[in-house]
């Protein structure tokens, strides 16, 4: 018994890991997208910005050359050249916000398990193979948060900022993060929520997690063991959202609380 | 002083200009509004005034300095700015939506907090009471008061203003108006001021500035404006009471004469008969021993009466020197009397007003 529960709860350690683990990264990686597909495209003048474009696009090919000199590169400067064409789009806002919301949207209606598999040949199996589609998974309810929130924004607000004397970073940090804070809170809890549920399946490629308990119990045929795993990962669901719940109140500004 | 020299805006993909080789000067202290229909680029005037739209064409030079040679945030910060429906922050506090520019300009905290109560107290709204409110416990008057508490927090030399009580029912507009007036006479301010509202601009405007398709067709005081409109343009602009509304700048003490006979209550019938056939006019003035108007006594009525008293007649309420003449004519024709006599702050006598002196005043500058 005791061992029982002890394993119970090394997994349930295990999972909450892989959870916060990919969690950051892809707030991180969302919020900052968010932002960024938000903002005008820059720099103003088009010729300079497409020298830029292009500039990035060959600073792909050269990483490669520089980072692969010894090994067949033919496939590598593909990669790259992807990169670049990323960073480049940096420079095109409009393109760039099309492109990740797109992309994103395609990614969420990839079943979670042709995922993890798709990644299998270039990562492995293992827990950052897991990692990669959990925060690919959760780009897209924060980034499509972020950016609604931002742009939601009243326009006076922004333009009396900007006319007040605020430079483009404090417009950012001092008035754009903290009146959509609620609304990106709403995403994180979303997506951390979705998370939790899909990390179950991770443990099918390795990555350990309370999924466990279900794929064993399958291949054991025991009822119990399934039922264990499947209410734990629901009671890690409901206490995770209660608990974000509460941190989405406690980041939402006083003035704009709804009583 | 604000100069814009040949200024010209055509935005992306439009092909006639937004704003069309437009040279205004806008003097220390005072204000200028910026006015016309709606498209005729007044907006996209004042905000390249402070850099926010940058102009294709033309020079814009404050105190002698061409902007587009300094820090457009440093620049900004110099000037306030207040739109319509003001942009406050909702998740400040009205303390720390007000000390916004101190802070960006790093003052020290107790400077910013004096600031803050001071500011409160100019825009009369109590500091203890409003400080620690957010913007959305505020009415739509308070809020625009705030605005402007805002834009002057760190006493910017130049403030611009973008229809900043557009949003405000009439009534609450018109307070607004004299309270920002008032705080003017104390600070004054270099001001611009875009409105859509000719009464507005009237009202408030040491100069106006009337634009069409981002032309300006005619710069100049509101008085001059309203008696000598440039073209039809602006005479159906400024609307067909035009010569009415003039009546509305126009002070009392600039028009009345102070030279004037007139009796005491106390004095004799007989006294006044005589006065009244030197003074060369059918009535006078009474007044009582401190000097306080009681009425007038008409030349048929002396016959009448044995004292002053039965043969009074009362008159159209006083006016005082600062009142336009408007409130003055509005006076006379509530009675339907021809004359007002003109009082200062003790209610003492200091002169008149004659209907034949308002008519003469506007009909002889209409025809010049």
């Amino acid at each position: 018994m005791v061992q029982r529960i002890n394993i119970l709860l090394q997994l349930t350690a295990a999972h909450a890991y892989l959870v916060i683990f990919s969690m950051v990264f892809a707030i991180a990686i969302a919020v900052v997208s968010g932002i960024l597909i938000t903002l005008p495209s820059w720099p103003k003048n088009i010729l300079l910005r497409n020298i830029l474009f292009i500039i990035s696009l060959f600073a792909g090919i050269l990483i490669a050359f520089i980072f692969y000199k010894k090994q067949p590169i033919s496939n590598k400067i593909i990669v790259f050249m992807l990169y670049g064409f990323f960073i480049g789009l940096v420079f095109y806002r409009k393109v760039l916000r099309n492109v990740i919301l797109y992309i994103d949207s395609i990614i969420m209606t990839i079943p979670s398990i042709a995922l993890f598999g798709l990644f299998i040949p270039i990562l492995g199996i293992g827990f950052f193979n897991a990692v990669v589609a959990l925060v690919l998974y959760a780009q897209l309810p924060i980034i499509r948060n972020t950016y609604a929130g931002i742009t939601s924004i009243d326009p006076a607000v922004t333009d009396s900022a900007r006319g007040m004397g605020m430079s483009n970073l404090q417009i950012i940090l001092k008035v754009n993060l903290p009146i959509a804070l609620p609304v990106i809170m709403a995403g994180i809890r979303t997506s951390t929520v979705m998370i939790a549920g899909i990390a179950a399946i991770a443990s099918y490629i390795g990555a350990k997690s309370l999924g466990e308990f279900i794929f064993r119990g399958i291949s054991r045929g025991s009822q119990n063991m399934i039922l264990t795993g499947a209410i734990w990962i629901g009671i890690f669901a409901i206490i995770t959202d209660f608990f974000l719940g509460r941190v989405e109140k406690w980041f939402t500004p006083k003035g704009l609380r709804v009583d | 002083m604000i100069k814009l020299e040949k200024l010209v805006k055509i935005y992306k993909g439009n092909r006639n200009p937004a704003v069309d080789n437009l040279s205004v000067e806008i003097p220390k202290g005072k204000i200028c509004i910026l006015i016309g229909p709606s498209g005729c680029g007044k907006t996209t005037l004042l905000r390249m005034i402070n850099g926010l739209i940058s102009p294709t064409g033309g020079k814009i030079f404050i105190n002698d300095d061409d902007i587009t040679k300094v820090d457009q945030v440093e620049l900004r910060r110099k000037m306030g700015y207040v739109i319509q429906g003001t942009g406050l922050f909702p998740h400040w506090t009205i303390a720390e939506n007000i000390s916004v520019v101190p802070k960006l300009l790093k003052w020290p905290k107790d400077k910013i907090e004096n600031v803050v109560n001071n500011m409160l107290i100019l825009i009369g709204l109590d500091p203890d009471e409003y400080k620690n409110r957010y913007p959305k416990a505020l009415s739509g008057g308070q809020v625009q008061r705030v605005g402007v508490a805002r834009a002057l927090a760190a006493d910017p030399p130049i403030m611009l203003m973008d229809e900043p009580f557009g949003a405000a029912d009439p009534i609450t507009r018109s307070k607004l108006q004299n309270e920002f007036l008032y705080i003017q006479e104390k600070i004054h301010k270099t001001i611009v001021f875009v409105t859509h509202d000719i009464d507005e601009a009237i009202k408030m405007g040491d100069l106006i500035a009337i634009l069409k398709d981002g032309k300006l067709i005619q710069y100049g005081t509101p008085d001059n404006i309203l008696s000598h409109p440039e073209n039809e343009f602006v005479s159906e602009f400024v609307g067909s009471d035009r010569t009415l509304k003039r009546l509305g700048l126009i002070k009392v003490r600039d028009v009345m004469t102070r030279d004037v006979k007139i009796v005491k209550s106390s004095d004799p019938i007989n006294k006044v008969k005589e006065m009244i056939k030197r003074v060369n006019n059918n009535f006078l003035y009474v007044i009582n021993e401190k000097m306080e108007p009681r009425g007038y006594v008409l030349e048929e009525d002396l016959e009448k009466g044995k004292s002053l008293k039965e043969i009074i007649r009362t008159m159209a309420s006083p006016v005082n020197p600062e009142d336009t003449l408007k409130t003055a004519l509005s006076n006379m024709m509530a009675l339907g009397v021809g004359t007002i006599c003109v009082v200062n702050n003790k209610n003492e006598f200091i002169g008149e007003v004659t209907l034949n002196v308002l008519t003469r005043l506007i009909s002889n500058s209409d025809q010049e």
